[in-house]
């Protein structure tokens, strides 16, 4: 059985990378030039802008001159880099196999194409058209409507998808049976060839494949050149490549270089907000989540400033992911104008779960990772998670990790009860050990007056008055082989007259009296 | 003789109709119960819903005269508040709610629970000591009380997530907002309230004086009676402390036990 390859081909990529970053310009008459200034060509128009009269080739000035209220861009490589990656995510979404078609040049320099396997198709989607047509859909819902062939290898599908557009319907599926007879009557100038081969063989008059398959290989080769070979296999429908790949890069970026450099954030949030949609969305494609961003920004004057954004947990929200980024930018504002962005993530696969029938159930891992990572944005990076026992013996020390918790353990019969114990449900398994400790981050600084080598008389914001009982002290130290980090404390549990029991401390390496923590 | 809450049938069924209501209205009330007849069997009370609910749907302290006073523990879907001034033990009550929860207490499977802490005041070592099994706990180290409220909000809107506690107790005496005044709107507490019951939440709040007003179920006012230091040299063993149960929507509200907390096991709560 012959391999089936769908191939679909974006005919106008640089218009369409430019609609897709500014859908808002979709009905309007759009260009976009090669480059800037009234000399540089139109290299594409939208559909309103050829109805006023512009054409491919044309100069701005032209093209100005043809329909006066015309939107001129130019071309962006950033742009059009993300919108051809697209492609490869749009064909990763239906197939495990695919691979993006190398820039060409020449008469299809505009053109975009991927290639995917749509061998065995049928399995999931009834048919070749209509795997075709939710591949198109696919397409047009990243603002990348276009074309699709299908055939036995790269070369036939990307010549059946060239030919739809000249016809203007939108899917062709070619069997095998009919590819000669597809080929035959097709002109050359669909394969590209390059112009002293296409001039020469005009000379010749040879116009189609049927025209040049008549003549022989060896004098194609020896009057015309190895490029005239190449054209034949092509015309036959050979393949040139390998089997189609299996992409494991899963890293994806959208970039944006800015028309005029962005000094405030609140406009910079509309540019960020577009760029994280279109992120989300190729990470959506893909089945995956992003647990981080990596911001890239090109700054007036040459300067770069890259940044790593962490999230509680991977999240597709493009309102938390956006807050995270403005909050980012704002705390640390770039030191020149912005004129350059780029988005980039390596997606991580959305956690899931397994039920369990006589377990309850907790919160779904992807719900939970939109709330740790909204809350995350609410409350800065770092302030979110499951609080850990810092390992030293800093009675200050603690940390706070990843919120990752444990799946829930299996239910235990309880113990049968005893005549010895209580009758009460007491927790048997905690620990005897002090009343709970209300951390005062930072500790409250505190005036001592002693009697004896103990506290006599308390004041601070956290407790003040005499001091009623006095337990300790006892002696905290480590670190003392760092200069940084050494730490010394004697702490005595008091209670005050006002009834406050507290953890008062002596720090030896300031020098100073704090309360660092209230008994409740 | 005591009297329990009559049921939904027997006083709409078996009250004398007062004159005032038309037939119709009757009829329609009539019919309406018989629509609801399967949740509304004889014996089930409209007046207190959370009596019915099952034990299972309580986050209980494991400290026997507490639970006993809460009836069970913070039911699910409701709001509960905790208050106290410093030192009275509401911490120690928060850790052994939340020892409770995380581990199942050797009786059910561990739970999840989230604690917003604006004043940044949990103390994982503290809590682990009491039992909590910290992997479990989701610590949202807010900032200010609005942005604590709005965290709140979003983990009563999470499925599945079975206790919340909103810790607005002050960190020192000075920070705290004089008796009586308010510090949060009352119809930030409407919200919560609803979103709790939506998502079957149980949502505690600690703080120094009441602050949900009415939409709190259960108030549990702690006062502390005194710190009991024992021992040669004396070391701080127990907070012992006053737990009144000042409000307790649909239940009997009013009556109080002695409590201590912290020390030994066996001895971590006793009735006064």
């Amino acid at each position: 059985m012959s391999p089936r390859i769908a191939c679909l081909l974006v005919p106008d990529l640089p218009l369409r990378a430019e609609l897709r970053a500014h859908p808002e310009s979709a009905s309007a008459p759009l260009a976009v030039a090669s480059g800037p200034g009234a000399r540089a060509d139109v290299i594409a128009a939208s559909p309103a802008a050829r109805a006023a009269g512009v054409r491919i080739a044309h100069s701005i000035a032209q093209a100005r001159a043809a329909c006066p209220n015309l939107q001129v861009r130019t071309a962006s490589p950033a742009l059009e880099e993300a919108a051809r990656a697209t492609l490869l995510d749009i064909a990763l979404s239906l197939s495990p196999r695919a691979e993006i078609a190398p820039r060409i040049s020449g008469l299809f320099f505009t053109e975009a194409s991927v290639f995917l396997d749509a061998s065995g198709i049928e399995g999931i989607f009834r048919s070749e058209p209509a795997f075709a047509s939710a591949l198109l859909a696919r397409a047009e819902n990243q603002g990348l409507p276009g074309v699709v062939g299908i055939a036995s290898s790269r070369c036939i599908a990307l010549l059946v998808a060239r030919q739809r557009i000249r016809e203007g319907s939108p899917i062709h599926c070619l069997p095998p049976q009919e590819e000669r007879a597809f080929l035959a009557p097709l002109s050359l100038d669909l394969f590209d060839p390059d112009d002293a081969l296409a001039q020469a063989l005009t000379r010749l008059g040879i116009h189609t494949v049927r025209d040049l398959l008549r003549l022989p290989r060896r004098g194609l080769a020896q009057r015309l050149g190895p490029g005239a070979l190449a054209l034949v296999a092509r015309a036959q429908g050979e393949d040139p490549g390998s089997a189609l790949p299996e992409p494991v890069a899963t890293r994806i970026q959208e970039s944006i270089d800015l028309e005029a450099p962005i000094d405030h954030l609140e406009p910079l949030g509309f540019v960020l907000r577009g760029l994280l949609s279109r992120l989300s969305e190729r990470l959506a494609l893909r089945g995956l989540a992003c647990d981080a961003l990596e911001l890239q920004l090109g700054l007036e004057g040459g300067a770069r400033d890259a940044r790593r954004i962490g999230l509680a947990a991977p999240t597709l929200d493009l309102r938390v992911l956006l807050r995270l980024v403005t909050l980012a930018l704002a705390e640390q504002p770039p030191q020149a104008p912005i004129e350059y962005i780029a988005l980039g993530s390596r997606g991580v696969p959305a956690r899931s779960d397994q039920l369990d029938l006589f377990l309850p159930h907790g919160p779904d891992p992807a719900a939970l990772g939109r709330t740790l990572s909204e809350l995350e944005s609410l409350c800065g990076e770092g302030r979110v998670g499951a609080p850990e026992v810092a390992d030293h013996h800093n009675p200050l020390g603690f940390g706070l990790g990843p919120f990752t918790p444990p799946a829930a353990s299996p239910r235990q019969d309880p113990l049968p009860p005893s005549p010895a114990t209580s009758p009460a449900p007491l927790p048997a398994l905690l620990p005897a050990l002090l009343p709970a400790l209300r951390a005062l981050r930072p500790p409250s600084r505190a005036e001592v007056r002693l009697i004896g080598g103990k506290p006599a008389f308390v004041r601070s914001a956290a407790a003040r008055g005499d001091v009623v009982m006095v337990a300790g002290p006892w002696r905290t130290t480590g670190y003392w082989w760092s200069e940084d980090e050494r730490f010394a404390f004697d702490h005595f549990d008091i209670q005050t007259s006002d009834g406050t029991v507290s953890r008062l401390c002596f720090d030896w390496m300031k020098r100073s009296w704090l309360i660092d923590g209230i008994y409740d | 003789m005591p009297v329990g809450p009559l049921t939904a049938r027997h006083r709409f069924a078996k009250a004398p109709a007062p004159r005032s209501t038309p037939p119709p209205a009757r009829n329609r009330i009539e019919a309406l119960l018989d629509d609801l007849g399967p949740q509304l069997q004889p014996g089930v009370s409209l007046r207190n819903p959370g009596e019915n609910r099952d034990d299972s749907y309580r986050h209980p302290s494991g400290l026997g005269v507490i639970d006993e006073l809460l009836g069970g523990g913070f039911p699910r879907g409701d709001l509960g508040e905790i208050t106290g001034p410093a030192s009275s033990g509401r911490t120690s009550l928060l850790f052994a709610l939340l020892a409770q929860t995380t581990t199942g207490g050797g009786h059910r499977p561990g739970e999840l629970a989230a604690v917003v802490d604006p004043s940044d005041a949990f103390d994982p070592p503290s809590a682990q000591a009491a039992g909590v099994d910290l992997r479990r706990v989701l610590w949202i180290r807010v900032g200010a009380w609005r942005e604590a409220m709005r965290c709140t909000e979003r983990l009563l809107e999470t499925e599945g997530l079975p206790f919340v506690i909103l810790d607005l107790a002050p960190s020192t005496p000075a920070s705290a907002r004089p008796q009586g005044e308010p510090e949060i709107p009352t119809s930030a507490w409407t919200r919560l309230a609803r979103r709790a019951a939506t998502t079957r939440t149980a949502l505690v709040v600690l703080s120094h004086q009441r602050q949900a007003g009415s939409e709190a179920r259960i108030v549990l006012e702690l006062q502390p009676t005194r710190p009991r230091f024992g021992g040669v040299p004396p070391l701080l063993e127990e907070i012992e402390t006053r737990a009144v149960l000042v409000r307790h929507r649909g239940g009997a509200s009013g009556g109080s036990t002695l409590v201590r907390l912290g020390g030994s096991p066996g001895k971590r709560a006793s009735n006064g």
